[in-house]
């Protein structure tokens, strides 16, 4: 499996672009052209919707949505929120459940080498501290297309939560979005958890694989 | 997991297909449990035209859309209007009013039997 940040902590994705390369090391995946691939990232802030996304849940003012082929509902993506973006292929029968939960995997394993008490929330994806109000720390949102998986996770790390209360993420009304900077009480940034984060997703995955590789665990970097 | 019936077809995608006229189409059982809890389902419309082996819709289920592939090539003639308020039906009863459309076919694609599916997927037989 081939882990590739893009020039995290240097640059912000767009995200329709990074949404093409995407569609690009999917179809290479699928040929067999190129391994199981991880992108590694920050994007520039936007909003992006699934389709079950309800009216009332997008921002009240306004500002650009982009509609997206993942599961799930609405989101923000923006500074200081490490998105993984795993581009593989999964294991015959492809378990949908399984790939769901193996990404939560990473994000609590991450969550317990930083002391956080992260949790699943029965009925939900992601990883929650409960509460109330239950606070999200990360969301997940897949597409799965001949065996091959797209989109991913985004975990807050020091990314400005105020974005999210102009939604309703994630179309779940009562919950709030937290980070791991405001559950630590210090700075902790994509490029501080990202090596650990890239280990857990090898770990976690790689048992849902078609096949496995036996690189380095530490995220390339492009 | 429910026992694969031994009067349908299989696709190797995990679709299922009946011997009617039209055909009945459906997701296996295998399918609904993997996919876990269906919360959305994405159809073509009566008169659409499906090709064996390619996308005709998709489901959405914990936080995942995943592509419907087409056992035949042919013409939808109905579809299954029920799931729209009641996705889930598809994990409670896969092979039964959780189908999802019928179609007047052209051409079979390739299709396996119960014991080779079951065989392919490594779950009980019929």
């Amino acid at each position: 499996m081939e882990l590739i940040t893009l020039d995290l902590g240097t640059r912000l994705c767009d995200y329709e672009q990074t949404w093409e390369l995407q569609r690009q090391i999917h179809a290479e995946v699928l040929a067999g052209e190129r391994p199981d691939t991880v992108l590694l990232l920050e994007h520039a802030p936007v909003y992006t919707a699934g389709r079950r996304t309800n009216r009332a849940d997008r921002p009240v003012d306004g500002t650009p949505v982009v509609d997206v082929d993942r599961g799930g509902k609405i989101t923000w993506h923006g500074p200081g929120q490490l998105v993984a973006y795993p581009i593989v292929r999964l294991r015959e029968p492809v378990d949908v459940v399984a790939y769901v939960r193996a990404l939560e995997d990473a994000v609590l394993g991450l969550c317990a080498d930083l002391g956080i008490a992260g949790e699943r929330v029965e009925g939900r994806s992601g990883v929650w501290l409960p509460g109330p109000p239950d606070a999200k720390l990360a969301a997940i949102g897949c597409r799965v297309a001949k065996g091959v998986t797209m989109h991913g996770v985004a975990l807050n790390a020091s990314c400005d939560t105020g974005a999210f209360t102009r939604i309703v993420p994630c179309g779940l009304p009562g919950t709030v979005a937290t980070s791991l900077t405001s559950l630590l009480g210090r700075h902790v940034g994509p490029t501080d958890v990202v090596d650990a984060f890239a280990a857990h997703l090898r770990t976690s995955l790689t048992p849902h694989l078609a096949a496995a590789s036996g690189a380095s665990p530490a995220a390339v970097r492009a | 997991m429910a026992a694969l019936p031994e009067d349908l077809q299989y696709t190797a995608e995990h679709e299922w297909i009946d011997s009617g006229s039209p055909a009945t189409v459906g997701i296996t059982s295998v399918a609904a449990e993997a996919l876990g809890d269906i919360v959305f389902v994405e159809l073509p419309e009566v008169g659409a035209s499906l090709t064996a082996g390619a996308v005709f819709g998709e489901v959405e289920s914990v936080k995942s859309v995943s592509e419907l592939f087409s056992p035949v090539t042919g013409t939808v003639v109905e579809v299954n209007a029920a799931l729209a308020d009641a996705p889930e039906t598809i994990n409670s009863d896969p092979f039964g009013e959780g189908w999802l459309v019928r179609v007047e076919i052209d051409t079979l694609g390739p299709v396996l039997t119960a014991e080779e599916y079951a065989a392919l997927t490594g779950g009980p037989g019929a």
